[in-house]
């Protein structure tokens, strides 16, 4: 009860107390404060790095993913080239018309496709002559393949390699008094002509003319797959070649409406997704000292990673992560000292003839005592980093291991509470601090598609801040387990 | 301002505190839903604001043998103590006592409402509670001898 009324005492004297306040203490001063807090949120909110990174991550790897589907790069006919040239009968064309189903690109064939039948109507009207070449005396089936090379060769992205089967329509592009006539024939063309052909076909006719009034000149041999190849580098053999009748030229365009789709070299890029959480304990205090702190601390941190192939089973890469890092604990502060123990206690005096009174006595002793002082304690950290990675890749007993490594500088997002060691605590203050993250991992691979690739890893990692001008490191290691994903892009 | 500075260490911390409940109180007074009086909840504000500021700078629970305390009681008459003693008595107590009289004593929180603002056990803030009711009877038995 005595002690409800003290306990009213205070609440009657201070609950309403108003206290004056110091200049700084202003309105505009709260505004300003309300401003400095929102810009913070907009600029460091991790969520927005994080989020900025996906968008980036996943862009790029669309983009790498499917590079000929809107953001197709036409073939243009500019670059193609025609370096093959050889001619057979078409009695054999249906059996071997399979092997040149090719993809041309549909508006590219049809140019070609007109350019060439005006130019067989062309070479009629004229009465040009061609050099003409006998294969064989036999009456196989002509033959007819051009290879082109597309826009992507520069890149390594392969060439294009186009294939004309024979006529198996019934007509042909050919006037029908030329029809029946099949004759082994050559036909060559270029990069100029190919030009030409998806610019102006006027100004393809004139090519071919001229193309073809010096083709007398020139020289053929054949390769190793009996294919008749130009080649100037042979002209000084003076090779003479039976020549055969251009006017018994047959072919047919007939070419699939289908795009051309260059075949895509497998890629040496890789993103990577990967969550990993990793604890630290300690469960006993150290009875030694006199200060010491037991807990439990545990981290999560999810990493995007743009990974190369190196092609020598490692990759390298660089990307952006998100750790979260949280202490909670407690210390115990052991102290023997000696305490002052004072006992008062009142003394009636009372004298004869005099009026009774009390005395007050103070007796004061020093006691010795084990002073045992505990508390709660408790810190989180966030922070983003950029970790710079380097993967090797092997194999124990036909497993499929990943060896992983990464280095990460950063810097702190969040960070309040109290950070603590097993002997030590002190308070983190609010600036942000510079960090270095670490993670060694090895861990088993299943792939899961051709692309996707699943891979667990049991990690050690070592989570740091620095403090005091970044000259102290207050570091942990950690050891627990992850999982990513892995894209071939 | 005073109830900050009934928590805080000094008038700077409690000057933050106070702004800082008043940014909080601007930004999420759209959050208020009126099953208390606006005042109720401005002051609970800036007792939490206070209270995690005193959280993030240092250890609260502190666990004072009560051999230091060991003098006989005596009545006081608190009448003749001015608010600024009082302040300056509460002020001397250490933290953990200090953020649980001023909770319970004060405020008017009970012991379950203030063990789950601090994240303490209800015992805990019982304990913390005498012994912040012992520290500062001594420290008015100190006072008292002093005059005398």
């Amino acid at each position: 009860m005595m002690n409800e009324n003290h306990d009213s005492f205070f609440r009657d004297k201070l609950y309403d107390l108003e206290s004056p306040l110091n200049e700084r203490v202003s309105f505009e001063e709260v505004m300003e404060r309300r401003k400095k807090k929102r810009r913070f949120i907009f600029w460091w909110n991790p969520k927005v790095y994080v989020v900025a990174g996906l968008f980036v991550v996943g862009g790029l790897g669309m983009y790498l993913a499917n590079p000929f589907g809107k953001h197709q790069v036409p073939v243009s006919t500019k670059d193609l080239t025609s370096k093959v040239v050889s001619a057979n009968a078409s009695k054999n064309s249906k059996s071997e018309s399979k092997e040149f189903k090719e993809n041309l690109h549909n508006e590219h064939s049809q140019e070609l496709a007109a350019a060439t039948s005006k130019r067989i109507d062309q070479v009629q009207q004229n009465h040009l002559t061609i050099e003409r070449k006998e294969l064989s005396n036999s009456d196989k089936s002509a033959q007819f393949k051009s290879n082109f090379d597309g826009d992507r060769a520069e890149s390594n992205l392969g060439a294009v390699s186009l294939k004309r089967k024979q006529a198996r329509r019934g007509y042909s592009l050919l006037s029908e008094n030329q029809n029946g006539i099949f004759e082994n024939q050559i036909f060559e063309t270029s990069k100029e002509y190919l030009k030409l052909s998806h610019s102006k076909s006027a100004t393809l006719e004139d090519f071919l003319i001229g193309k073809s009034n010096n083709l007398a000149d020139k020289n053929y041999t054949w390769n190793n797959q009996n294919e008749m190849v130009r080649s100037l580098a042979l002209n000084h053999l003076k090779i003479q070649y039976p020549e055969f009748d251009w006017a018994s030229f047959n072919i047919d365009l007939d070419i699939p409406d289908r795009p051309i789709l260059p075949k895509m070299p497998n890629s040496k890029w890789y993103a990577e997704l990967s969550v990993i959480t990793g604890s630290n304990n300690t469960i006993n205090f150290e009875e030694d000292v006199p200060l010491s702190v037991l807990g439990t601390q545990y981290m999560a941190q999810y990493q995007m990673l743009l990974l190369k192939d190196l092609e020598n089973g490692s990759m390298l890469g660089a990307g952006v992560q998100y750790s979260e890092w949280v202490g909670n604990g407690q210390w115990q502060l052991n102290k023997n000292e000696m305490i002052q123990h004072i006992d008062t206690h009142m003394v009636l005096v009372s004298a004869p003839w005099q009026p009774k009174k009390y005395a007050r006595f103070i007796d004061t002793t020093y006691v010795p005592a084990n002073n045992v002082q505990t508390g709660n304690i408790e810190y989180r950290i966030g922070k983003i980093s950029f970790p710079l990675a380097y993967r090797f890749y092997t194999q124990i007993a036909k497993t499929p291991l990943r060896v992983g490594f990464h280095l990460a500088p950063g810097y702190t997002t969040v960070n309040s509470g109290t950070y603590f060691t097993t002997t030590d605590y002190r308070p983190i203050d609010k600036a942000r601090h510079m960090t270095i993250d670490g993670k060694l991992s090895i861990g088993p691979m299943i792939p899961v598609t051709k692309k996707w690739t699943f891979v667990i890893e049991p990690s050690l990692m070592y989570q740091s801040f620095l403090t005091d001008n970044n000259s102290t490191v207050n570091g942990k290691f950690f050891t627990g387990l992850g999982i990513a994903i892995l894209r071939k892009l | 301002m005073a109830l900050c500075l009934r928590y805080c260490q000094n008038q700077e911390e409690a000057e933050d505190a106070m702004m800082e409940a008043f940014v909080k109180i601007y930004d999420k007074l759209g959050d208020f839903r009126f099953q208390s009086s606006l005042e109720t909840w401005m002051r609970r504000v800036a007792v939490n604001i206070s209270i995690n500021k005193i959280r993030a700078r240092k250890n609260i629970w502190t666990d004072i043998s009560d051999a230091e305390y060991e003098i006989g009681y005596q009545d006081f008459s608190f009448d003749q103590l001015n608010v600024d003693q009082l302040l300056k008595l509460i002020e001397q107590l250490p933290v953990g006592y200090r953020m649980v009289f001023n909770l319970y004593a004060i405020e008017g929180f009970s012991h379950k409402e203030i063990a789950d603002t601090l994240q303490i056990d209800e015992g805990t803030s019982r304990s913390q509670l005498a012994k912040a009711r012992k520290a500062l009877q001594a420290m008015l038995n100190n006072l008292n001898l002093g005059k005398a």
